[in-house]
């Protein structure tokens, strides 16, 4: 735990989410930093992985974290536990996980090392995580002393953090960061300096790190690139190490992955039966060590006393089982809740009847409970794990029409629903309701083939766990888009390819028709966005405008350009803003590359009028040939005059009161007249839309390019 | 809204207002007007007139209607001569005009007429096909008001347009008053 710099992210005391305080930092990377918090809700201490600023607006580190964040799938002791992503006021993105309090390897390996029989018991607990990680095609790529902490400083409670580089093995997924060789040298595999990776990998850098952490040193793994593949290319140097540490890293740090544990599972079985781990172990390269290999001592059979953790039951009696027992350990007490009702204590409790409990955990809340129990212990277990999450509890001890076992089942309730996002547990009797949410779809299949059929033990009635998928996609928030897009497309910002997390701010740009529109969007995201920021950078045109919008053909913008100014005087007007009573003078401008084709202008106003002042009855000719007559280079065609040459083919226009807002002067590029007969001199923007909509939907014209500007009119 | 923000105003332009020739049925109560809806519909029979170069058609002689036409000529004082008026080279309402199809749109949904025929013409200057086309837009504009902001169902509407063919002032075919929109009992 180092001391803050002023160019930390964040400072002690910092409160993020008005959530996390920051107490201090942990750690300092390349990309990223590592803080530990206090939840100032629930007072639990959570590790915060913050994402540099000059990465957040990067895809690649964003979808690593997001990949980060998945890990939350994989559930096991010796695996630390993620939250969410989330995302500052500023945009730094950061990742709440557990905070593991103990002493990480590296530490232990700076103070002179640890012992072979305490080593092994991390071998162990690791293996078994890895196993875990593994059966999920996920690889930890960067397993090293600094990322395993023992929990309390008790080897067998070691965890595996920082999964930041872990890769998924999944077909189909890619390697986010380039190709770089994001794992450290030092433990990293030799198939890695290649850039292959697999479980195995993490295997090798087991043996590395334990070998590491033994002697109590880093490896020597050379000075540069030439030394480290040669070293590499060589089998962990083991001498000195006593057995059965020494077997296993022999195993575990083979340069070839073919002679190396194939899997987790098989380290695990040679660490539990050491006899036949001896007869695998390959002993090469050491052939001074001969004599001592054949006849080397057997270590003692492991006591099977404190057997390992057991991995999570499916089955539910397993499950149960094994969250009751943690209960009851957690109590400091064993077998009194069957004790409750036997005939010394039950006649002095007052009767309930109905006999209510109600446990239930908003999001983002803290637990409650408030009813009736069958026992002071249970009272005080039941309040405990309230107010260790910084809930509450109004508990009222009372015999009633309830099972033996009901306060073990209640408790092993809780235990069960405790990593919902939000969770409630009503009971009267035996009958229980459980109702609950949550974005893991792991979890959720384990919550559910535990209690989606049946309730644990003298329980009736079930659970109804909701899934609520985590991300939300592109697709479904595409999907209101559409329905609500009412002046030509909207769309989405960078949506990420997996959807949007939690933390996410939805960000739409487009047009539409009018502000009471654009209200209406909001809505209609904010309901499917849950909770997660909506961000609008919407055009609002008029629905006059957007019709036209909507109509015209897809084109891509041209060079042609729009001058204004004004009739009375020779100056221009860049910011196309007129005042009521000014006669606005337009100058269309052919780009020097157009040379032929035809052009079409109109002008479209606020109250739905359009205007075709080129080509019309009385100012036939459009086709830029013409038009230029002979001219090369940019070419200004007048289409709007001065009042003083106003004429039935010199068309001025003033800005009148009755209605202001935007006009559009829009230029089409096409091979062909873009309609068979003149438009008439004024129309309804309906009308022009229908037959924009024809020659769409006609097809035989090619539409070369589409310009536009708008003019707005305002009051003086 | 229906004010424009840009007023064109070019003088050649402006709506003039012309002399009316026959009567103009805009200033009619609903009543009336259905009343007269009805007395057309029953006489409608009686009023055969071929449709093509029609005798009615009087102007510099050229112009004829296109083939495809359905168009009958209805006797003037029979039919409703409800005058939507247009500018010149215009096929939008003028805001005054839009208001005067607000009775005319209430008598239509109220009544038990399968189908209206919306009339556009035009006046004499431009080519045939220019104000054959212009005629069209003039009853499509119409129609799309009395469907898209009044609310009569789209197929008891048939827009038509006849061109500069049937001048309601046959002594000036350029004549402001030629440039319209009337309604007929449909078929």
């Amino acid at each position: 735990m180092g001391d803050s710099k002023p160019g930390d992210i964040f400072q002690p005391g910092d409160l993020l989410n008005n959530t996390y305080r920051i107490e201090s930092i942990l750690g300092r990377g390349g990309t990223s930093e590592v803080y530990k918090a206090r939840n100032d809700i629930s007072g639990r201490f959570t590790a915060i992985k913050v994402l540099k600023s000059e990465f957040s607006g990067d895809e690649g580190f964003l979808t690593l974290m997001r990949r980060e964040e998945e890990i939350r799938e994989l559930r096991h002791d010796a695996i630390v536990r993620y939250s969410e992503n989330h995302r500052t006021p500023t945009g730094l993105i950061y990742l709440v996980m557990d905070y593991v309090e103990g002493p990480a390897l590296d530490a232990k390996m700076k103070q002179g090392g640890m012992s072979a029989p305490d080593l092994v018991a991390v071998c162990r607990r690791v293996a078994d995580g890895l196993k875990v990680a593994h059966s999920r095609r996920i690889i930890h790529r960067d397993l090293s002393p600094d990322n395993i902490i023992l929990r309390g400083g008790v080897p067998s409670e070691a965890v595996i953090i920082d999964f930041g580089i872990a890769k998924d093995a999944n077909p189909g997924a890619q390697t986010i960061v380039g190709n770089e060789f994001a794992g450290k040298y030092a433990y990293a595999a030799p198939e890695q300096l290649s850039g292959h990776t697999d479980a195995r990998s993490d295997l090798y850098a087991l043996g590395a790190l334990l070998l590491a952490t033994f002697r109590g040193q880093r490896p020597d793994i050379g000075a540069n690139p030439m030394e480290v593949l040669k070293k590499k290319a060589l089998p962990l140097d083991t001498q000195g190490v006593p057995e059965p540490l020494k077997s296993l890293i022999d195993k575990l740090g083979q340069p070839d992955p073919a002679n190396r544990f194939q899997s987790a599972e098989e380290l695990l079985a040679a660490i539990d039966n050491p006899v036949d781990a001896d007869r695998t172990v390959i002993m090469p390269r050491r052939t001074e060590a001969a004599p001592a290999a054949a006849p080397a001592p057997k270590p003692a059979p492991k006591p099977t006393a404190a057997p390992a953790p057991a991995p999570p039951a499916k089955g539910r009696g397993g499950l149960y089982a094994a969250l009751v027992v943690v209960l009851l350990g957690l109590a400091g007490a064993g077998g009194f809740f069957s004790g409750a009702f036997d005939g010394l204590t039950a006649p002095a409790l007052p009767v309930a009847d109905p006999y209510v409990l109600t446990i239930e955990k908003r999001e983002g809340g803290a637990p409650t409970a408030k009813g009736n129990v069958p026992s002071q212990d249970m009272s005080d277990v039941l309040a405990r794990l309230m107010t260790e999450q910084g809930g509450t509890a109004e508990l009222a001890v009372a015999s009633g029409a309830i099972g033996e076992t009901w306060g073990s089942d209640v408790l092993g309730l809780v235990a069960g629903v405790a990593d919902l996002t939000d969770w409630k547990i009503a009971l009267t009797g035996n009958d229980a309701t459980v109702t609950g949410t949550t974005t893991d779809a792991a979890a959720h299949e384990t919550i559910m083939a535990a209690l989606g059929t049946a309730l644990p033990g003298t329980l009736t009635g079930r659970a109804d766990i909701t899934l609520k998928p985590q991300f939300l996609t592109a697709e479904a928030v595409n999907a209101v888009l559409a329905a609500q897009a009412d002046c030509g497309p909207l769309t989405l910002k960078d949506p990420p390819t997996l959807g949007f997390g939690k933390g996410d701010t939805i960000t739409v740009s487009g047009r539409l028709s009018g502000s009471p529109k654009q209200v209406e969007l909001f809505e209609a995201l904010n309901a499917v966005a849950d909770k997660r920021k909506v961000s609008l950078g919407i055009e609002l045109l008029n629905p006059a405008l957007c019709q036209i919008e909507a109509a015209l053909p897809g084109a891509r913008a041209g060079d042609f350009r729009f001058d204004f100014g004004f009739g009375d005087r020779p100056d221009d007007n860049p910011s196309g803003r007129y005042f009521v009573g000014e006669n606005p003078v337009i100058d269309l401008v052919i780009p020097a590359a157009v040379t032929e084709g035809f052009v079409s202008v109109s002008i479209i106003d606020v109250s739905g009028n359009v205007y075709h002042v080129l080509p019309n009855l009385n100012r036939p000719a459009n086709d830029v040939a013409t038009l230029r007559g002979g001219a090369a280079g940019d070419f200004k065609v007048r289409i709007a005059y001065p009042l003083a040459e106003n004429s039935a083919s010199s068309i001025a226009f003033t800005v009148d009161a009755t209605s202001l807002g935007k006009t559009k002067v829009i230029v089409v590029n096409s091979d062909r007249p873009l309609f068979a007969e003149f438009r008439p001199t004024t129309e309804s923007v309906g009308g022009y839309a229908a037959a924009l909509k024809k020659v769409a939907e006609a097809g035989d014209l090619q539409i070369r390019s589409i310009d536009s500007r708008i003019l707005t009119s305002v009051e003086k | 809204m229906k004010t424009a923000l840009i007023t064109i105003a070019a003088l050649g332009l402006i709506v003039t207002g012309g002399t009316a020739f026959a009567q103009d049925d805009s200033t009619l109560t609903a009543e009336e007007l259905a009343a007269k809806f009805m007395a057309q519909q029953a006489t409608r029979g009686l009023v055969i007139a071929p449709s093509g170069d029609a005798a009615t058609t009087t102007t510099e002689g050229a112009a004829t209607l296109p083939a495809d036409t359905t168009f009958v000529a209805v006797d003037p004082s029979a039919q409703v001569n409800f005058q939507i008026k247009f500018a010149f080279d215009s096929a939008a309402l003028e805001p005054g005009e839009a208001d005067k199809l607000d009775t005319l749109c209430e008598v239509i949904k109220a009544s038990d007429i399968p189908s209206f025929n919306i009339v556009g013409h035009t006046d004499a200057a431009g080519s045939d096909s220019y104000n054959q086309n212009l005629s069209l837009l003039r009853a499509e504009e119409v129609k799309r008001h009395l469907v898209d902001d009044c609310g009569v169902p789209d197929a008891k509407l048939v827009a038509q347009g006849v061109g500069e063919a049937f001048p309601l002032d046959p002594n000036d075919p350029r004549a402001d008053v030629n440039r319209r929109v009337e309604f007929q009992v449909g078929s």
